[in-house]
């Protein structure tokens, strides 16, 4: 019996260690400023956790809610990225955790919420994003560039995870995924709520 | 006997794949001090792990949302961590509270004994007596949280092993589909609730 010369996990594990030699050679102008607003909302704690939160709250939505929450999520990023420079790179992890706090405490008790509400929170948590993705240190065409990276950095997060809440919860109806979705919702709750207090006890 | 092509690539890739995987736990236990990423989040993580009374407590909520079954499997898991976090905040902000350890031993003396007796109150009876133990709970980790050299990755280490246990517990818990699984479970209840009576005593 023939052995098979390729196999697709192998592909993948390829594809998995082979990232590092890619980044060593970033020298399209501009890109890797880009890149480090790209990664922004993935590493910054505050900012990883809020998207992920509204995340899995979008992904639970019906359609008619979905592009209310992507149009108050577009126009946030928008406004928050226009506003960035002139109001001076703002501190928004307070704000990105309390909005955190509201998204995984509707996910975790199943609360839709009213339209003006869903809107709200959304436009809040883009812009709080945009508004805190910015950098002193640049100014001029790197810093939209940076801005810009941070809110399609954003945008796929939240894509990423309200694809497959939405797949598994809504579309194939699976019932542990919903409990699973709930109970990292209640988790997200508790540690926001807790990160809330300690960043109010510090003050 | 001869082994085949396939069962010795099969073979090779198992211990390529464990090989691997060596080489990844490696590197991360190499930085695993409370200040790195890794470990800022596995000293949250043993914090609950731990302390045997913890332990008790969340395998019991578990358990018990098991024997109620239907929504109570996982309304407690999602309910207790967020009133936990309340108790937390409690902790942080320094209000006084007093019987803290007499509360997290009490915790396993009540839930076991539910289970042990097999009661099935309303799920709005069993949220509400969970989350009051929880408080205490949350109370005694808000507390130290302070200390905690990253306080995001310490919440979420010790969140995620809360949730584990309970986890456990939910995965006994459903052993009371079975006649005798129903009285495993009620004799891991008491064997919860004399914990705890040890606990309440000092002699655990």
């Amino acid at each position: 019996m023939g052995v098979r010369s390729s196999h697709p996990g192998w592909w993948l594990l390829a594809l998995l260690v082979s990232p590092l030699p890619a980044w060593a050679h970033g020298s399209i102008p501009g890109a890797n400023v880009f890149y480090d607003g790209f990664l922004h909302p993935f590493l910054a704690p505050a900012h990883a956790i809020s998207l992920a939160a509204l995340a899995l709250w979008l992904g639970g939505q019906g359609e008619a809610r979905k592009g209310l929450v992507i149009g108050g999520l577009a126009l946030g990023l928008l406004t928050g990225a226009l506003l960035a420079g002139s109001l001076g790179d703002p501190n928004t992890d307070l704000a990105l955790l309390l909005l955190a706090l509201a998204c995984s405490l509707m996910v975790a008790f199943q609360w839709q919420g009213p339209r003006w509400w869903v809107a709200s929170v959304t436009f809040a948590l883009g812009a709080a994003v945009a508004l805190g993705s910015g950098d002193p240190a640049f100014s001029g065409s790197p810093r939209l560039i940076l801005i810009a990276g941070a809110c399609v950095g954003a945008v796929i997060l939240v894509g990423q995870i309200a694809f497959w809440v939405d797949e598994l919860v809504v579309r194939y109806r699976l019932q542990p995924a919903l409990i699973a979705v709930r109970i990292v919702s209640s988790w997200l709750s508790a540690i926001t709520l807790l990160l809330v207090a300690l960043a109010w006890t510090a003050r | 006997m001869k082994i085949s092509n396939q069962a010795a690539l099969t073979a090779w890739k198992t211990a390529a794949a464990f090989l691997l995987s060596l080489a990844f736990a490696a590197s991360a236990h190499a930085h695993s001090d409370a200040t790195t990423l890794a470990g800022g989040f596995a000293t949250g993580f043993m914090h609950p792990v731990l302390g045997w009374d913890h332990v008790t407590a969340m395998v019991a909520v578990g358990l018990w949302g098991a024997f109620l079954g239907d929504r109570a499997v996982w309304a407690l898991p999602v309910i207790f961590p967020i009133v936990m976090a309340g108790g937390g905040v409690l902790g942080l902000l320094g209000v006084p509270m007093p019987f803290v350890e007499v509360g997290i031993a009490l915790s396993a003396i009540v839930i076991g004994a539910m289970i042990a007796t097999a009661s099935r109150p309303p799920l709005w009876v069993a949220a509400v007596v969970v989350g009051a133990f929880a408080i205490f709970h949350g109370y005694a980790h808000g507390a130290e949280l302070p200390e905690a050299a990253n306080p995001l990755l310490y919440t979420a280490g010790f969140m995620v092993a809360t949730g584990l246990l309970h986890l456990s517990g939910i995965v006994v818990g459903l052993a009371v589909r079975w006649p005798t699984g129903a009285k495993v479970v009620r004799g891991i209840g008491a064997l919860i609730s004399l914990a705890g009576v040890g606990f309440l005593t000092g002699t655990l």
